[in-house]
């Protein structure tokens, strides 16, 4: 059997696989071009500008899936072609969107280091400076999306422990953030907290998103819109 | 702790978000191509379309964990709570000045609920004003505000008692009850992560997540019990196999050495009575690698104990192992479980 993806990544950045998937990638012609395929892409990724993805990329795309020209364009292909139309709606849609909110979680939770530590302070400096208020906002917009998305009664086991521990995290944070004045908060470590929860919010509507894409078929009713 | 990741691992992450999306909406739409399926085709699609789902759930899983790992801190006070272990709390977040009082000075304005704590779990959402809290209406009154009132409330609630609350949405008046939770419970969910330096919490007796060793990052068994797909037995469902409580297993680990099957129930882990799917998981995670634990199931209406050796969990990858089951037929009901 071919080596996965995650296989050929971990070979790529000499992170340890087991020694029969390293010696097939060496001898199989088919793994060792992808290999150099996704070493090629990470040449090319490292090449791209540095980035900071719109702080409502995922509230564009919602409205984009919502729209009514989308939605009917949508629901006409499926009703036209049945199953397989309608899948590929879906998983475009989807795949989009998660592939956004995927990037986003990860260009912000990151701060990926660009090479120049003046440039990463200065980032870092205009995170700083984002006002509590537009932090809150964010944040109320996403929980706004959680609360369209409901929990499936069947849960995969690793995605539920993921989502129980960004949510217990959340709740410390809001536990220190709703006792401000008691703890004496200041106001720039307030304003970390609160930049701290809308990340971690953004990677749970990624995670519940995927969840939902994963469980019960209600992949159909995102791509659709109607969350 | 603020740990900075390399520019290889966000670049290994972005490459894996692309290759993991992009390679899903490729095969369907190479699929919605070809004419006339036949069943055969069909199967084929949704097989395709399952992994592909599967797939997305785990990089956005993987994203998440290595967000949370790479920034641990918590905040800088979270220490201070580690003593106030039986202290009672909402999982609301409200603004101490003016901001978060009613226009007229009546209720607390909600700026923040924390995903799946007591406030959400009783339907309050960000934007509600809380009028009334434990009988007792919040306005401002002897020089006090009604956000103190409130604070003041929730420090005499207790624990797990659920309690009067009354908010506002939009004019309309909802009366509801709210159970709160322990600090130290909401702590001790926090023990799951990589806090090294956490002071000892208060002995938390027969709460559900007690003996149960921290789970550093980068344990995930996808492959392993992570991959189990499970539901909680309502009291209905769970006559069907002659208990009233347990976790069904709808779809078993692809890792066959759990000896776990379609439509076992769970019923404890060593002892241990997992309160949901996620505490299975976390319960099957506290074991290391060759740790010997049992499982006690239900099977076929019959108590079963399963003797199982914990696997290598890093050994383990979903691809190499049987693939999943068929997803149900174009057109089936969803599962009903």
């Amino acid at each position: 059997m071919h080596a996965t993806v995650k296989d050929l990544i971990s070979v790529r950045d000499g992170e340890p696989v087991g020694a029969d998937i390293a010696e097939h990638v060496d001898g199989c012609e088919e793994c060792s071009a992808a290999l150099a395929e996704l070493s090629e892409v990470r040449r090319e990724l490292r090449r791209l500008p540095d980035y900071e993805p719109p702080s409502h990329s995922w509230a564009a795309i919602e409205q984009q899936l919502r729209s009514p020209a989308l939605a009917r364009r949508r629901s006409l292909g499926w009703r036209a072609t049945g199953l397989r139309a309608g899948a590929t709606a879906a998983a475009v849609g989807l795949g989009a969107l998660v592939f956004v909110l995927l990037i986003g979680a990860i260009m912000r939770g990151s701060s990926p280091d660009t090479g120049s530590s003046e440039s990463h302070q200065g980032r870092k400096t205009a995170q700083a400076l984002e006002p509590v208020g537009a932090l809150v906002a964010r944040s109320q917009e996403l929980e706004a999306v959680l609360n369209g998305l409901p929990r499936p009664r069947v849960e995969r086991a690793a995605t539920s422990a993921a989502i129980d521990e960004l949510q217990a995290r959340i709740e410390v944070l809001d536990l220190q953030l709703s006792n401000a004045d008691e703890i004496g908060l200041s106001g720039p470590q307030a304003q970390q907290l609160w930049s701290r929860r809308v990340q971690l919010l953004d990677s749970l509507v990624s995670v519940r998103y995927a969840e939902q894409a994963a469980r019960g078929n209600n992949w159909r009713s995102i791509a659709t819109g109607d969350i | 702790m603020n740990m900075q990741p390399s520019k290889a691992t966000s670049s290994a992450l972005m490459a894996l978000a692309i290759v993991v999306t992009l390679g899903m909406p490729v095969d369907a739409v190479l699929a919605a191509d070809a004419p006339n399926p036949d069943t055969a085709t069909r199967e084929q699609l949704g097989q395709k379309l399952h992994e592909a789902q599967e797939r997305l759930e785990q990089a956005a899983q993987e994203v998440a964990e290595l967000s949370m790992s790479i920034s641990d801190e918590v905040g800088p006070e979270v220490r201070r709570f580690a003593h106030q272990g039986s202290r009672p709390m909402l999982g609301i977040g409200i603004d101490m000045d003016e901001k978060g009082a009613a226009p007229d000075g009546h209720g607390v304005r909600v700026t923040s609920v924390s995903p799946g704590g007591p406030a959400d779990a009783a339907g309050i959402k960000a934007n509600d004003v809380i009028v009334a809290f434990a009988g007792k209406p919040l306005a401002a009154a002897d020089g006090k505000s009604p956000q103190k009132q409130l604070l003041a409330g929730i420090r005499e609630a207790k624990a797990a008692q659920s309690v009067a609350i009354e908010y506002q949405r939009d004019g309309k008046l909802t009366k509801t009850q709210i159970v709160p939770k322990s600090v130290a419970e909401s702590l001790a969910d926090l023990r799951m992560f990589s806090m090294d330096d956490m002071p000892e919490l208060p002995d938390l007796g027969t709460k559900h997540w007690a003996g149960l060793r921290p789970m550093p990052f980068g344990m995930r068994d996808q492959g392993g019990f992570g991959s189990a797909e499970l539901v909680e037995l309502s009291p209905q469902l769970g006559k069907y196999f002659g208990v009233d409580k347990g976790l069904l297993v709808v779809r078993a680990p692809h890792d066959e050495r759990f000896k776990l099957q379609d439509g076992d129930v769970i019923l404890d882990i060593d002892g241990r009575t997992p309160s949901g799917v996620s505490h299975a998981f976390q319960i099957l995670s506290s074991y290391r690698s060759g740790e010997t634990v049992k499982l006690h199931l239900m099977r076929q209406q019959k108590r079963v104990e399963l003797p199982v050796q914990v696997p290598e969990s890093s050994s383990l990858s979903p691809s190499r192992l049987a693939p999943p089951p068929l997803p149900p037929a174009p057109g089936a009901p969803p599962p009903t479980a």
